[in-house]
């Protein structure tokens, strides 16, 4: 295997190229799968991912690859006790972004495989979810809302006399 | 087509990718996904522009990721009304089904609509079949459900049953059907014996959580507790205290042997404190334990040496909860001193102590949180509570001798010290022979993050101890200064008004029981006007008759049930309510002793269903339509 000092470079839909370390790489199943069949030599091309979201992807990736690194070098004590506590307040911060890009970060962790920020930018996105009503997340998420009023009658009954206690 | 391209040109977010309802609408997915992704509709270059090869599979996979991450059953609910797909996948990623009303919906549906279910919890009988005002055999059978779901959900892992009926055959059909079976609690639940609770034991060996509270279970001399595999046992929780027979302490002790896991463990009166000691030295790590009996042990009378009860208790340093204490011998109660000041917890409803005793455990306790006491303490004891609680969330007095003839241990005195001394109380309920309107309106100023207020007055129509007025004001103080009230419980001598100020102040509240009190039809009326939370309505033994009953049809569909007993109600008007809405069963219910009287109603419980009336019913209901 290649040394974390050498670099990959990913080439995103917009034809932007963004290099990254390997161990900010092996965050992502997809393109570690992809460097053990095909070496590290070519550019890899993610033709699913924009430029926008490639940037955020990098900067998350690049990220969780130092915290990994501190981690493993003294042990933990460059991280200390607060570390992981750190980290998540990174990554809440990380994901405060305009909805369209919060979405396409979702879609773009699934693509490459990225665990855990999959389940950050989904978890983010069901804190939007939470504590609204069904108008207001189709408002958020603009959603057309696909029930005749009389469908929708009926399974709001549905959920309040059946499958909803207080 | 481009339905939404209006919708999305213009705005900010516009978010196509959980929009899968396109999905639907649409032949070519990925045109449509580009032609949304408007210039100008992305917050900064690029940001919608994206070519999305993302086939429909994807995007519902994603969906189900983020939905994955809702728990709360208010917001699955409404992710599920969002659209067509969301529901689907709502439906989907529903691992915790909760049936309120076990007659509300049918197993067929419940199971067609939530097809990958990990927990069920089920709710049957009415609260006040607690109080044997419901006949036996009324209904609210489990089988009909586990057979349902032994079909459909072979990932079942927990089932959580309150007020249902269910038997052996039941558990036997549970233990069989779900090899990762691990937590079953039955509150409140009858109708099987040990050789259920034998099967569970014995073939569920994922088991973690086996909890039985409040529920009336038959010895049929099957020794359950051998019946756990030999080997180590993933158990968390053991709870059998309101089991009323002895179980083998030989098998309960090498139970707990080989349970390293075991945090919860609560135990029935016939366990003695000897073999409690016994227990206890082998589970320090207990966080929560029901002491079983805590009675003299024949040592005491021998003049025999005793075990050193206070450092095996000492030795369970995370203990937070204490119970049990079914027939204490008070002089035990310096054994537990050195967990008092960790408690949150405390269960001594069936201590009898009286002042002195719990006075000399409860100084310890400044952590408490909860605390259920028996009226032995007299209200020198919740004086010294009130002194030294100063973190109670919960207080429940209950009552030694429900005697209506009785002046009564505890009075407006230990309720007026409460409300000084434990201003963060968030539930009450309290048991007395007297009270007085001062003192509930001292709590309603004192505590106002109370949520629960419960008054039982024990004796009919008792007014005002002191001023001999009716206890309207009281609880017209409550509703109207415990904003956050939802729960209430009314009793003594009440007019009109006092609904009245129900009506008017407590618009929050969800559930209301009233027990031998009222005056006319006013005050129900009032009350089903007024209250537009009201989820959940009990009365029993007080004058509102069919005109009231009639005030509230434009409500009883919001309402998950009304139970009232013996008040003043025909036939006749149920049978109008019944007619008047047709999703509404309508049960007569006659008590076995069978009065057949054919004018009065002794008990009417109705609810809304989705899908119509039981075919379950025994002879002594009638569903009226």
């Amino acid at each position: 295997m290649a040394s974390s000092s050498k670099t990959i470079t990913v080439v995103s839909s917009d034809g932007d190229e963004f290099e990254m370390t390997m161990k900010a790489a092996e965050q992502s199943k997809l393109i570690t799968h992809m460097l053990d069949e095909f070496g590290v030599s070519d550019k890899v091309p993610l033709y699913n991912v924009n430029s926008e979201t490639m940037a955020k992807v990098m900067e998350y990736c690049k990220k969780h690859a130092d915290h990994e690194a501190a981690k493993e070098e003294d042990g933990g004590a460059a991280i200390g006790a607060g570390g992981e506590e750190e980290l998540k307040k990174w990554d809440d911060e990380f994901l405060k972004v305009e909805n369209g890009l919060l979405f396409n970060i979702i879609l773009a962790a699934n693509y490459l495989e990225i665990k855990s920020l999959l389940d950050s930018s989904c978890q983010a996105v069901a804190d939007m979810i939470k504590g609204k009503t069904p108008e207001q997340i189709r408002e958020i998420f603009n959603i057309k809302n696909d029930f005749t009023p009389e469908e929708e009658a009926k399974l709001r009954s549905e959920n309040e006399w059946a499958f909803q206690e207080d | 087509m481009r339905v939404n391209q209006v919708e999305t040109s213009g705005d900010e977010h516009g978010s196509s990718i959980l929009d899968l309802a396109r999905a639907d609408i649409t032949e070519s997915s990925t045109k449509t996904r580009n032609c949304a992704a408007c210039p100008g509709s992305g917050s900064g270059s690029g940001s919608m522009e994206f070519q999305s090869p993302y086939p429909d599979q994807v995007l519902e996979n994603v969906l189900e990721n983020v939905l994955h991450f809702l728990t709360a059953r208010r917001d699955r609910n409404a992710a599920s009304l969002v659209c067509k797909s969301w529901y689907r996948a709502e439906a989907l990623t529903r691992s915790e089904l909760f049936i309120g009303n076990c007659y509300a919906v049918s197993p067929r549906r419940a199971i067609s609509r939530f097809t990958r279910v990990h927990s069920v919890a089920i709710k049957g009988k009415p609260r006040f079949a607690d109080f044997d005002l419901m006949p036996l055999n009324w209904g609210a059978h489990f089988s009909p459900w586990v057979a349902a779901m032994a079909r459909a959900y072979p990932w079942l892992e927990k089932v959580y049953l309150k007020r249902m009926s269910v038997t052996d055959d039941d558990l036997v059909l549970l233990s069989e059907s779900f090899p990762c079976f691990k937590e079953l609690v039955l509150v409140c639940c009858e109708g099987f014996g040990t050789s259920g609770l034998a099967a569970v034991a014995g073939r569920c060996r994922q088991l973690r959580v086996l909890d039985l509270v409040e529920s009336e279970v038959e010895d049929d001399e099957v020794e359950w507790l051998s019946c756990f595999p030999e080997s180590q046992t993933h158990l968390e929780s053991l709870v059998f205290d309101c089991l009323e027979f002895p179980v083998n302490f030989d098998a309960l002790e090498s139970l707990v042997a080989r349970s390293p896991s075991l945090k919860k463990l609560r135990l029935n009166g016939f366990v003695t404190t000897s073999q409690l000691y016994r227990l206890v030295i082998r589970a320090p790590q207990l966080t929560h334990l029901g002491t079983g009996s805590f009675s003299a042990s024949d040592a005491v009378a021998a003049g025999d040496q005793e075990p050193d009860y206070a450092s095996a208790f000492a030795a369970c340093k995370s203990l937070v909860c204490l119970s049990g204490f079914r027939e204490i011998f008070p002089d035990y109660l310096p054994a537990i001193y050195p967990v008092c000041t960790n408690l949150t917890s405390l269960n001594f409803s069936y201590a009898n102590i009286n002042a002195e005793q719990l006075k000399s455990v409860i100084c310890h306790c400044h952590k408490l949180q909860t605390l259920w006491v028996l009226d032995s303490i007299c209200d020198e004891g919740l004086q010294a509570v009130a002194a030294t609680c100063k973190d109670l969330r919960e207080l429940r007095v209950f009552p030694e001798n429900a005697n209506e003839d009785t002046e009564g241990p505890v009075s407006e005195v230990g309720l007026q010290a409460i409300s000084e001394g434990c201003n963060k109380l968030q539930s009450i309920l309290y048991f007395c022979q007297r009270m007085t309107n001062a003192a509930v309106v001292a709590m309603s100023k004192n505590c106002p993050d109370l949520v629960v207020f419960r008054l039982c007055i024990i004796g009919r129509y008792r007014p005002d101890a002191v001023t001999g007025e009716p206890m309207d004001e009281g609880f017209g103080a409550i509703v109207r200064n415990c904003t956050k009230l939802t729960r209430l419980a009314v009793s003594g001598l009440l007019t009109d008004r006092a609904f009245g100020y129900i009506g008017q102040y407590g618009k929050l509240v969800r559930t209301l029981s009233v027990a031998f009190a009222g005056d006319t039809d006013m005050g129900l009326k009032y009350v089903l006007e007024g209250c537009h939370s009201l989820q959940k309505l009990e009365i029993r033994d007080s004058p509102f008759g069919d005109e009231a009953l009639h005030s509230g049809l434009h409500h009883y569909y919001n309402m998950r049930f009304v139970w009232m007993s013996s008040c003043k109600l025909t036939p006749h008007a149920c049978q109008e309510v019944a007619r008047a809405l047709p999703h509404l069963v309508v049960e007569v219910i006659r008590s076995e002793e069978g009065r057949s009287v054919d004018d009065t109603v002794e008990i009417l419980y109705m609810y809304r269903s989705l899908d119509g009336p039981r075919d379950d019913a025994p002879q002594f209901v009638t569903i009226m339509q």
